[in-house]
């Protein structure tokens, strides 16, 4: 049975050699930055000098999962896991949530121009680099010429620096990062929305179904695939999300709500020098990663028709 | 259908090959000139760069100048806007074996990870001018098994003082002041002035220093502790970590009062220098406790914004219930470090030899040719004029900053230029000042184990907390200091140091001390 599969596989690839050599570039890519890398993931299992040679490497003497239960048994380790999962959770929430919400909103706009002026001012945040979003962020809640506390002060409260705050820093930093992503993220909702047969629309007034009704029986069914398999895709790359935001936006004052393991991968392995436990910590963060995705492809198709592979 | 797929693939190889070709025009062209890469987080540069960026064409110029004198072309890389983006990109040009042949850093981390090379050979040989500029312990500080393991980049200092506007202090009719009571009353007057408007900032505390400096500790700490900011050796006999000090609570307690009270910026915990340096720049802070050139280098802006901006400090030094509120910044290890990897060490060497030379070398690597002249009317080379506003070079060569290389140029230069302040608080600027108040460690505490080596790599094999223990340290401060954890938690928090490992961290150091100490 294989071999007859494998024989089709290289008919098609004989079949049709042009089209697959369009697939060689994609392939080189990941084979070079995503399959070689993964050799590096030795020093998690050895005790080596960060700066380290090949042979150094090779060299080292392996100390097992001695980095693994180093993390595991570290004072911070579970409010940075928490940490970890609690901003990928809201995340997933709000700011995957969030699109799907705006596109449906965007769907009711009938004036052509007026939805296109609104669709590309919402697009525009995503093409600030995140560095200027931080930059922004700050000036915005700045004690000395921030407009927000400056509002808050005309408005007889009292300002405080939300950034330095633990109450308010997670609220800051979604509220940034959904600012930013959420008119890239309509794209593909409002593509599958605009595929929507018209005439389910037409029957369900017929019906008497106002838009609110039409928007829960029509139009969000409809677009279900689109959310299954973003929200798939999404969660595969959760929790390696948030780093750069988080990294610029945080300090010591709120590491108790901010610390994840990114930031203490940051911290640990590229500021104090230690490779090895670093890679251990990131590596762990990976098999999270994978944990979750496959866990909830499981789930997605046990409960639905949708799953990654089809 | 095949000439098509062929046509492909050999588009994809040439590209490949194209890649590999030039790789190999680089080494070709390497082995006829010398090429070092050079990192320039110095700290002049970053500084220079907030309002300046080189030209091509004075790249150009200073590139040729200094390959003509010592033969090595020199690439330099500029830096990031804070030291801890310098710290990243250089931690990862090494790990990937990318060429780098110059960059700051403390000697210990990189020598525990066998990260860098020796130089004690090269000063010998081409490096005769260097050395000699330096104080002993400048030079003892990077010394170990016999081997000097970078050119030494800061004397000791006292690097974190406590800055005043004499001219707010005129206005509120207040003197100097000389203790911690006496800086209260300053910002309570200031806050209830506001002489800079709603934007008025009684005291700008750093947090966060460079040179292995902490501003906010090494500015106060010693006012309410016996060693201020230092490790200290217990009745026990163990070496135990500052923050187990006797007073350090009074410390914290003290912060507390001045944050709730709105006297310190309630930014402070976010700060990096280059924000710090635009508020000093726009003279709306009334006290700085921050790296004392954030204050004296930023001298011409602040004068800029208001005419009558004048920070000064306390030549005595503040005082405190435990005594002097300073702690001296050893020599420390910060030093010109070169890579393991780098195929020319005896380069840097050379090149810094070239600029410790005379004083000529030295103006133009800070200022640029053309930017400076000797000022014949005051006897050539006993003064110098500049002759713009260095609006076209960024002081990408200016490696040679440094104590000793000021107290050269120093000596001849007698102008109110841009770095006129940072001069005179350097002690430099041929006004009299003996000794300089920067320099002055007699103003402050020297730390108990200055000078003591710790073994990175050997802290973090004996204490696995050590991450930990740091962010613990970092955070649970803050939150003392601006109040989202009651200071009557003190004793809490150094149970949950002890359970994060400082039982090991003291072990660990205390042996350390006494190998060295005796």
């Amino acid at each position: 049975m294989n071999k007859i599969k494998n024989r089709s596989l290289w008919k098609k690839i004989t079949n049709y050699k042009l089209l697959y050599a369009l697939i060689l570039p994609g392939l080189i890519y990941i084979i070079v930055f995503r399959y070689i890398p993964l050799l590096g993931t030795v020093v998690a299992f050895k005790k080596v000098p960060t700066f380290a040679t090949i042979e150094q490497i090779i060299a080292a003497d392996w100390v097992g999962l001695y980095q693994f239960q180093k993390f595991v048994s570290s004072h911070y380790f579970w409010n940075i896991l928490g940490n970890t999962f609690a901003l990928a959770g809201l995340r997933m929430v709000f700011e995957f949530g969030a699109p799907i919400i705006l596109a449906l909103l965007m769907n009711e706009i009938r004036r052509v121009a007026f939805k296109r002026v609104v669709q590309t001012i919402s697009y525009m945040p995503y093409f600030i680099s995140t560095v200027v979003l931080a930059g922004l962020v700050f000036n915005l809640l700045s004690t000395q010429s921030g407009i927000i506390p400056d509002i808050i002060t005309k408005f007889g409260g009292k300002s405080i620096y939300y950034l330095g705050d633990v109450r308010y820093f997670r609220t800051v930093l979604l509220s940034a990062i959904i600012w930013k992503n959420i008119g890239w993220g309509t794209i593909i909702y409002l593509a599958a929305l605009s595929g929507i047969d018209q005439q389910l629309y037409e029957a369900a007034r017929i019906d008497g179904a106002n838009r609110w009704i039409q928007t829960l029986k029509i139009s969000l069914p409809s677009i279900s695939f689109a959310v299954i398999i973003m929200f798939l895709l999404r969660i595969s790359v959760v929790l390696n999300q948030g780093f750069e935001e988080t990294l610029l936006l945080y300090s010591p004052a709120v590491y108790q709500v901010s610390d994840i393991i990114d930031t203490y991968v940051y911290r640990v392995g590229l500021l104090q020098n230690q490779a090895s436990f670093g890679a251990a910590v990131g590596l762990f963060k990976s098999l999270l990663a994978l944990t979750l995705v496959l866990g909830s492809n499981y789930v997605t198709k046990k409960f639905s028709d949708h799953s990654l592979y089809g | 259908m095949i000439k098509k797929l062929i046509i492909a693939l050999l588009l994809v190889s040439l590209t490949i090959s194209s890649g590999f070709a030039s790789g190999q025009d680089d080494k070709s062209s390497d082995e006829e000139v010398k090429k070092l890469v050079v990192y320039g987080n110095g700290g002049f540069m970053r500084a220079r760069l907030r309002s300046i960026s080189t030209t091509d064409e004075m790249k150009q110029k200073m590139h040729d100048w200094i390959l003509e004198n010592t033969g090595y072309s020199v690439e330099v890389i500029a830096p990031g806007t804070t030291s801890e983006q310098d710290v990243q990109k250089i931690n990862l040009l090494l790990a990937s074996g990318s060429q780098l042949d110059g960059f700051w850093g403390d000697w210990p981390d990189y020598y525990a990870q066998g990260a860098i090379q020796p130089l004690t050979e090269h000063f010998d040989t081409v490096g005769a001018n260097i050395l000699p500029a330096w104080p002993k312990s400048s030079v003892d500080a990077l010394t170990h098994d016999g081997e000097i393991w970078g050119i030494p980049r800061v004397t000791p200092m006292m690097s974190s003082p406590a800055f005043f506007r004499t001219d707010w202090l005129a206005d509120l009719g207040m003197d100097m002041p000389e203790t911690i009571d006496d800086m209260t009353a300053y910002f309570a007057a200031v806050q209830a002035a506001k002489p800079a408007g709603d934007r008025t900032i009684p005291l700008l505390l750093n947090p966060k220093g460079v040179h292995g400096a902490v501003p906010m500790l090494d500015g106060l700490l010693g006012a309410f502790t016996e060693y201020g900011y230092s490790n200290w050796l217990d009745k026990d006999g163990m070496l135990k970590p500052y923050i187990l000090q006797p007073g350090v609570a009074d410390f914290v307690t003290q912060l507390n009062e001045w944050f709730e009270a709105g006297y310190i910026y309630p930014e402070f915990a976010s700060l990096d220098q280059n924000k710090i340096r635009d508020l000093i720049s726009s003279a709306v802070v009334g006290a700085t406790i921050s790296t004392s050139t954030d204050t004296t280098a930023t001298d011409a802006e602040q004068r800029k914004i208001d005419p009558d901006c004048d920070f000064d400090l306390n030549p005595a030094g503040i005082r405190g219930p435990k005594g002097l509120a300073e702690t001296a910044t050893p020599s420390g290890y910060q030093a010109q470090l070169v890579p393991a990897s780098s195929k020319y060490p005896e380069g840097i060497v050379v090149v810094q030899n070239f600029l410790y030379d005379n004083a000529a070398n030295f103006l133009t690597s800070l200022y640029g040719p053309g930017n400076w002249e000797w000022d014949e009317s005051k006897g050539g080379e006993a003064a110098v004029a500049f002759t713009g506003e260095y609006k076209d070079y960024a002081g990408d060569y200016g490696w040679s900053v440094s104590l000793p290389a000021w107290v050269g140029i120093g000596k001849i230069n007698d102008r109110e230029d841009q770095n006129y302040k940072q001069h005179h608080y350097f002690g430099i600027s041929g006004i009299g000042r003996t000794p300089p108040d920067v320099t002055n460690t007699d103003r402050g505490k020297l730390p108990v184990d200055a000078y003591v080596l710790y073994d990175q790599a050997v802290l973090e094999e004996e204490v696995p907390g050590l991450a930990d223990l740091q962010r613990m340290m970092d955070e649970e401060v803050f939150k003392f200091i601006m109040g989202s954890r009651d200071i009557s938690e003190w004793d809490s928090f150094v149970k949950e140091l002890y359970s994060a490992g400082m039982d090991d961290w003291i072990e660990s150091h205390t042996k350390m001390y006494k190998d060295q100490r005796g």
